[in-house]
């Protein structure tokens, strides 16, 4: 007869993620149901297991299941292995798990301790972890370690710093501390101590959590709101871009691309957070930032115009401070001032498209762009010709959407602007 | 003498069918089946294109009526629910193939006779405004002033919410402005500005900034709102940089000598290392209460909590509550009782070791809120 095993992966509640452990089906035969001991499980685990898993095993029968692992067999003991997760002379601190308590618990320090995950302590009492699950956790914990020195043993050797970072990234994945970090804390606003952009395996672990969303999301809005190809031809994405407003009304609050933000929201300039994943060289690379608006009503032509809403350039950006707010540029990096969404009365739903570039780096170490005022033409600005005559790469970008509301008018008065016109209505 | 009658009847037979064969006839007296299917075809849905390629269109003109998408809609038309094709905006009707879509067939309106259809992929759209100024006065200030409805309906409950939010933030103003003056007895040339100062970097701090940015943010934003206000009123460029020095000056000030609490109330500046120097301290002094024994032991933990706020986070003032003040002690030989007597206190759980439900009594110096 058969008894149904549920295995339940609670992911939330136990600190450790499954990465790639799968699990073949469990059997189970019984063979004498009067007597409790004599059950025979025959249960097979193929594990390929990165991390300490703990699999919360429910049995149906009232019984309890004695459970044998499969696939246990003793691997030769390698002493020359070096302890290189455990090292951290050489590797940065951010690799490793910055609370005791989890630490402790991940390397089993004193036997049978509680997971610290769970917070109530009813449910610690009743949380039993999958036998032999600490065993397998050493056993895999050493094989990926061993496997992990013999990729710092060719960083050493490769001088090419993509081919470094690559093999740095391999030899940290599988680290359960890297991953814990990268899962369990904050991507967007991190913290530097914990997850580390400097370190290729984090940057590398942010690159894939971006992609699985916030690219694919960025890339639908521009495309669905025509931002490309209205402002420039295409973009293929490379820097995460985030954007927040927090000056004009101090809620901190990261923008969602195509949101429509009210004028009120938008009256003072926007902070923007530019994350590069791919190895730049941060010494000398400087960023070039350009807010258009590509829905300024031309009534000459019975079209529209592009106006730049606010030029930034010369930025210089790191990995991990990358946060581009008045304090990480003065007057000279300004192209253009800041000049806030005034849509007027009917003239339909606006399109404000951030675009990032990254500037072009000369031989002679001269990287900073010297803009001439000529090229900036705020009202009628052509963004192609711009970055075509700059040499300037586009990387990321952001978009939100202004309309008309009550309070245009007192933004438009705050900034000594003229009153704004009223359109007809109905469209002819 | 059958055969003679059917030579009468019909002579030309006759000599055909020299045999003599016999056909009878009949004639119709009922009426004719017809087909299953006949009888029910309609007039023509005049169906086909209206327009035709290179012709000049108008918004709303349909360009062709037909059954299900022979034609799909382009650039600048739309689809009825019959899938009729009518234009979106003036100008040229084009018949045109898409590279995207290599089995359809579109139809779409150029702008102007020159655009060609499907437009370029990585060019700017062209796209046509439509809508005129209004330049009469009257007429232009009726339109702007009209809402939409949801607005219209929206808008006295937007007044009275702001309405609130600006008497709550001047209360708080008010209470600012008190704390600055009796309490910290501090001397601050302009104490509208420092009470404007404080209740943005209050508001910062509860949004969940960090204290430097919410400094930061707060003399920037005061800052901007002064040089547009100079740029405005067209100021001397003397004014504005002695107004600016004037906020730099009131916010150096605030910062090195107030602090907001966890409870973001106004205090004396402490700074981090003073913090750390008093949480250390704080949690000497609780380590050195054995346990909650008596009344007068509970009494001094709570004595021992009364300023934390000023230098500990929230987070870290719960979890020492939790640790120091615990609501039910832990389960010794003192507080458990082994007989059930009249003031012991009795609970029920479930032991999952053992699959039983345990029955504890436990006197009433187990608990806080009874010592």
């Amino acid at each position: 007869m058969r008894i149904l095993v549920y295995i339940m992966v609670p992911l939330f509640k136990s600190i450790y993620c499954r990465c790639r452990l799968k699990i073949v089906w469990a059997q189970t035969e019984r063979k004498d149901p009067t007597k409790q001991d004599n059950h025979n499980s025959i249960m097979r685990y193929s594990y390929t297991i990165s991390q300490r898993l703990d699999i919360v095993t429910k049995v149906t029968s009232k019984t309890m299941l004695r459970r044998s692992i499969h696939t246990t067999r003793i691997l030769k003991n390698s002493n020359a292995a070096p302890h290189i997760w455990s090292d951290f002379s050489k590797r940065p601190s951010s690799l490793s798990i910055q609370s005791p308590k989890v630490k402790n618990y991940l390397f089993q320090e004193k036997p049978y301790l509680d997971p610290p995950s769970i917070k109530r302590r009813s449910n610690r009492i009743k949380y039993s972890s999958p036998e032999h699950m600490d065993e397998i956790f050493k056993m895999s914990y050493d094989f990926l370690e061993q496997r992990a020195s013999k990729f710092y043993d060719l960083v050493n050797k490769t001088k090419n710093p993509s081919k470094r970072d690559t093999l740095l990234t391999k030899a940290e994945i599988n680290n359960p501390e890297v991953q814990y970090n990268f899962q369990f804390n904050d991507k967007l606003d991190n913290i530097k101590s914990i997850i580390d952009y400097d370190v290729p395996v984090y940057r590398h672990l942010g690159k894939q959590h971006w992609e699985s969303y916030g690219q694919m999301l960025l890339m639908q809005r521009l495309e669905t709101l025509a931002a490309i190809p209205d402002t420039l031809p295409t973009l293929v994405p490379r820097a995460e871009v985030n954007i927040k407003f927090p000056f004009s009304t101090g809620v901190n609050k990261w923008i969602e691309p195509g949101e429509f933000l009210s004028s009120n929201v938008t009256s003072m300039c926007p902070v923007l957070k530019v994350q590069e994943y791919d190895h730049v060289d941060v010494e000398r690379q400087l960023y070039t930032i350009l807010v258009v608006n590509p829905d300024v009503p031309d009534l000459n032509n019975d079209s529209f115009k592009t106006a730049l809403c606010y030029g930034l350039a010369n930025i210089k950006l790191s990995y991990n401070d990358n946060l581009i707010d008045p304090r990480k540029f003065n007057s000279s990096n300004i192209l253009a001032d800041y000049l806030p969404p005034v849509p007027e009365k009917n003239a339909g739903k606006q399109r404000f498209v951030a675009w990032v570039f990254r500037q072009p780096l000369s031989e002679d170490g001269q990287n900073s762009l010297e803009v001439s005022q000529e090229d900036i033409n705020r009202d009628e600005f052509d963004i192609r010709q711009f970055t075509k005559k700059y040499n300037l790469d586009p990387i990321g970008a952001h978009i939100w959407r202004s309309e008309w509301d009550v309070n245009v008018a007192v933004v438009r008065e705050k900034y000594g602007l003229p009153p704004g016109r009223v359109f007809s209505r109905v469209r002819r | 003498m059958w055969n003679f009658v059917l030579l009468d009847t019909c002579g030309i037979s006759c000599r055909k069918n020299v045999s003599g064969v016999f056909i009878q006839v009949r004639n119709a007296t009922k009426r004719a089946a017809g087909s299953r299917t006949s009888m029910k075809d309609s007039a023509g849905r005049r169906l086909g294109p209206k327009k035709y390629e290179g012709q000049d269109i108008t918004s709303g003109e349909i360009i062709m009526r037909q059954r299900g998408t022979k034609f799909y809609p382009g650039e600048n038309v739309g689809i009825g629910k019959d899938h009729t094709i009518f234009a979106l905006e003036p100008g040229v009707v084009r018949y045109y193939l898409d590279p995207f879509h290599p089995k359809r067939k579109f139809i779409g309106v150029a702008l102007s006779r020159d655009l060609k259809l499907p437009s370029p992929h990585f060019e700017p759209t062209f796209r046509r405004f439509g809508r005129c100024e209004l330049t009469n006065k009257r007429a232009s200030s009726k339109e702007e002033s009209s809402l939409s409805r949801k607005d219209y309906l929206a808008k006295p409950d937007i007044l009275k919410r702001l309405e609130s939010r600006d008497s709550k933030r001047k209360e708080l103003q008010k209470e600012l402005a008190k704390a600055l003056t009796e309490e910290l007895k501090l001397n601050v040339k302009d104490i509208g500005l420092a009470t404007s100062y404080l209740t943005r970097v209050r508001a910062s701090l509860k949004n969940g900034f960090s204290v430097e940015d919410a400094v930061f943010n707060s003399r920037y934003f005061l800052k901007t709102e002064e040089s547009l206000r100079a740029k405005r009123e067209n100021w001397p460029s003397e004014k504005l940089t002695e107004s600016l020095s004037k906020i730099d000056e009131c916010s150096d000030l605030l910062n090195s000598s107030t602090s907001f609490n966890n409870k973001l109330e106004l205090i004396g500046y402490i700074s981090e290392q003073e913090k750390q120097a008093l949480k250390v301290k704080l949690i000497e002094s609780l380590e050195k209460i054995p346990s909650l024994q008596t009344k007068k032991d509970k009494n001094a933990t709570k004595a021992l909590f009364k300023d934390t706020g000023n230098f500990l986070t929230l987070s870290e003032e719960v979890h020492l509550r939790r640790k120091y003040l615990k609501p039910v002690f832990p389960e010794t030989e003192n507080t458990i009782e082994t007989k059930i007597g009249k003031k012991s206190i009795v609970s029920r759980r479930f032991d999952y070791i053992r699959n039983k439900v345990e029955v504890i009594a436990r006197s009433k110096q187990a608990f806080l809120s009874k010592l």
